[in-house]
């Protein structure tokens, strides 16, 4: 029994040693450099700490520093930042969205973000962010605690965040001309079900499926485009949420409508994702809610080869959304160039702190920006008089994949690209994508959906409670199923108004009243 | 209290080998508890669960005027006594059904193909019940090429619930099985021997030898069943439930299967309500889910079977 005894001490002390030599090469690793732990989405498929590609040791050396991925998946990145927030294991910088949410004042009262250095003059392109109109007005008490991504170089082009693609073949094959009501575009949209649009004689098309379900919101547009661009509205003289507005039901009506008159996917409410390209690409759907930028169009067309012969962009074309009882048709329009910022936490010392804002800095500039383009200095391309001279002119991407990650750190790089006709741009995607896109963004911001920034900014102690994002749209899908639509939305707002929503109101509206907005 | 010490010392292998179970329940189970008190105090990031203040029942006065939470608590409760009438008695049948098999083989190949399903997660049966019974699904199809009418069962607050109930009843009813199985391979061949020579039939055999050998058993699970019952737990071993319902619902459904768990998850992770608010409905459910298995526990004992306090 004895002997027994000293084997399982001996195993004991073992593995012990062993783990003790593993941790001994874990600290070893990161003692002469700074350690900065970076979450963003995906990037743990992008950067590995085991294996790190030549673009992330260029960066380190570069900055002497140590790069940890940490990494966020879109489906649960929210809930993976509270967890870390409620255990104090934020890493050193983090995309997210919850500005303005009932979070993101908290964690600024109780100190677990940390703001920006008061004095950016060491970093111009930083500082040039935080001075965009768009941007000034998210200052508390004169301090930023998140830094946006950009995404375009004003916010008008956020209007590409929503677009819908349609079958140009299909239309002409049936002789039909390009809607412009929503009678025009239900016209559409049944004969796209009902006519055999595709000539194959079988029953297998619909009028219309959507990227994701919450997609379904691009119908909006047309009743409340503040809801739609989930923005406050102005009515009966106060200011409300959009998804508020006693016009929401007129736009519950139309999805209704679209729903029973079976044109669309029927299996729309459980599109997540990205999951409606795939459906769309595969051939049977009319129309295609989805974003109209550049990017996306060609991954769209990229799926599209999969399934089919032709090239995607000779059957579709953009159509922009049915216009209101007015005649008047309004694009999506959040008033800003970003929808998610980086954050740093509290724990964050002002020694780190400036390297990430020398490295923001960096990703931000012209120099940082070409080397996301073409790939490191020196070994991938030289700059000759004022010319860069690619020496290898291969896809950077698939060469460093760390870049996917790291180009949309500081700024939507890859969103920049979308409306920037260069060799970069027109290698990503096509002149024709490029084209196609920016007509679409011409003609669909000649209204732009109603946004006051003021109020858009303004907190008060319950507002935040109300910044639902695209949560509100799933109440919008449970009206839109249902058989008496006007009643279910009642009872969503009956639960908003039990959640303090009136209060809310009166808040803004006080607050507005005293700062004249 | 040396013979207790001594007791000890003489069987301490044994108590070696029950430590590390122990561990687990004292640090998964009976430390996480003090986090209950969140439901008393407004969650502050900064000083963790001990030292958030203290703002009495004020997270559960937010929570009980919300139409959402009494529409989760209904649907919980409606889905657990469907539950308790569809899925609790399907393997106890299928055990006995499995029972009386006569060929060992296809007895053996019939119990794998019913357990198998259980090894898969709810993620990858979602997917499949899409494809298959969603409105564009394979059923569907077929449905509408003999000329009926499609149905899409997914956003039909009529047929949702017996959806869920029965897509459980297809995953875990096999794996349920196992105990039920357990206790009538305990059944002394002799006593099937006598039935034969009194003449009894299949159907009497049943009833006299297999349900009282199974009684324990289905008394036992019956008991832990509705102890979970706001779990919205089919059973031991089943995992199903929040994952379930999280995996196959949508908005078109909330009405008939947003369930107590379900609705706390969208509160908490995707509308950004308070940790106190999230974990007083927790403790709301928890203290049903403890007065259920009492009455459970008494039930039981009233009836003569067996009882686990």
């Amino acid at each position: 029994m004895k002997r027994n005894w000293w084997i399982a001490a001996a195993l004991i002390v073992g593995m012990a040693t062993m783990a003790g030599a593993n941790g001994q090469d874990e600290s070893a690793k990161g003692t002469d450099r700074m350690q900065i732990s970076i979450a963003f989405w995906d990037i743990g498929s992008r950067i590995s700490s085991d294996q790190k590609d030549d673009f992330v040791l260029f960066l380190e050396d570069k900055f002497d520093i140590d790069i940890v991925e940490r990494n966020l998946s879109w489906g649960d990145y929210s809930e993976k930042i509270r967890l870390w927030g409620a255990s104090g294991d934020l890493p050193d910088v983090f995309a997210s969205d919850m500005m303005l949410t009932q979070d993101y004042f908290q964690w600024v009262e109780e100190g677990l973000l940390r703001a920006l250095p008061e004095n950016l003059d060491d970093y111009p392109n930083v500082k040039a962010v935080t001075e965009m109109d768009s941007v000034k007005g998210l200052s508390i008490d004169g301090q930023f605690y998140l830094l946006p991504r950009t995404n375009a170089k004003d916010a008008t082009y956020n209007s590409a965040e929503r677009g819908i693609v349609s079958r140009k073949d299909w239309r002409e094959a049936l002789g039909m001309e390009r809607p412009e009501t929503f009678e025009e575009y239900m016209a559409l949209a049944k004969a796209f079900t009902e006519m055999d649009p595709d000539g194959n004689g079988v029953d297998d098309t619909y009028g219309m499926t959507f990227v994701n379900k919450r997609f379904t919101s691009v119908a909006l547009l047309s009743s409340v485009p503040e809801a739609a661009s989930k923005s406050w509205c102005y009515e009966n003289g106060r200011w409300i949420p959009g998804y508020a507005s006693e016009d929401m039901i007129d736009g519950i009506m139309e999805l209704n409508e679209l729903w029973n008159a079976g044109v669309m996917d029927p299996d729309t409410l459980s599109l997540n994702g990205n999951q409606g390209m795939e459906r769309f690409c595969q051939g049977n759907m009319g129309m295609f809610f989805v974003h109209a930028q550049p990017s996306r169009v060609y991954e769209m067309s990229r799926m599209w080869n999969k399934y089919n012969d032709n090239d995607v962009t000779d059957v579709v074309e953009f159509l922009p959304v049915w216009t209101n009882d007015e005649g008047n048709r309004y694009a999506f329009h959040e008033g800003k160039n970003f929808w998610s910022s980086s954050y740093f936490p509290g724990t964050v010392s002002d020694e780190k702190m400036a390297k990430i804002m020398e490295l923001y800095d960096f990703f931000l500039s012209e120099e940082g920006q070409n080397c996301f383009k073409y790939g490191i200095p020196g070994v991938d391309w030289n700059v000759e008089g004022e010319d860069i001279v690619r020496v290898d002119d291969s896809d950077m991407m698939k060469k460093y994949p760390s870049i996917d990650s790291l180009f949309n750190l500081a700024s939507w790089g890859i969103a920049y690209t979308n409306w920037v006709k260069d060799d970069f741009s027109l290698g990503l995607y096509t002149e024709k994508i490029m084209d196609m896109c920016y007509d679409q963004y011409l003609m669909s911001t000649e209204i732009l959906s109603p946004v006051n920034m003021g109020i858009q900014y303004l907190t008060t102690p319950n507002k935040a409670k109300f910044e639902r994002g695209d949560m509100i749209f799933d109440s919008v899908l449970s009206a839109m199923v249902s058989p008496d639509p006007a009643a279910e939305w009642a009872k969503t707002m009956e639960q908003l108004r039990a959640e303090g929503l009136e209060e809310a109101i009166e808040e803004v509206n006080a607050k507005a009243k005293e700062m004249g907005l | 209290m040396s013979q207790l010490r001594m007791s000890i010392w003489k069987n301490r292998y044994v108590y070696l080998l029950v430590l590390p179970t122990l561990a687990y329940f004292v640090i998964f189970k009976y430390v996480p508890i003090y986090g209950v008190s969140l439901a008393f105090k407004k969650f502050s990031y900064l000083k963790g669960i001990t030292h958030s203040p203290w703002v009495g029942l004020e997270n559960f006065r937010e929570i009980l005027v919300l139409p959402d939470f009494w529409r989760s608590v209904r649907n919980t409760v409606v889905l657990a006594g469907m539950r308790l009438v569809i899925f609790f008695p399907a393997p106890i049948l299928l055990a006995i059904l499995i029972n009386e098999m006569r060929f060992k083989k296809f007895k053996a190949f019939t119990q794998t193909v019913y357990t198998f399903p259980h090894f898969l997660s709810w993620v990858v049966i979602s997917g499949v019940m899409l494809d298959l019974l969603g409105g564009d699904g394979a059923v569907n199809a077929i449905l509408q090429s003999l000329g009926f009418e499609g149905k899409n069962i997914l956003v039909s607050n009529e047929h949702f619930r017996f959806f869920l109930v029965g897509s459980e009843v297809w995953k875990e009813a096999g794996w349920s099985t196992i105990i039920y199985l357990a206790a009538l391979s305990g059944i002394d061949p002799t006593q099937y021997e006598a039935a034969d020579i009194d003449g009894a039939n299949r159907l009497q055999k049943i009833q006299i030898i297999v349900w009282p050998a199974l009684i324990p058993a289905v008394s036992i699970l019956l008991i832990l069943f509705l102890g979970n019952v706001m779990n919205s737990t089919a059973g031991a071993g089943t995992e199903t439930g929040f994952m379930q319902v999280l995996n196959l619902y949508n908005p078109a459904v909330y009405e008939s299967a947003d369930i107590i768990d379900t609705f706390v998850y969208r509160r908490t992770f995707f509308m950004g309500a308070s940790f106190g608010t999230s974990t007083a409905i927790g403790l709301f459910k928890s203290v049903i889910n403890c007065v259920l298995l009492f009455c459970a526990n008494k039930f039981a004992r009233h009836l003569g079977g067996n009882a686990l306090i």
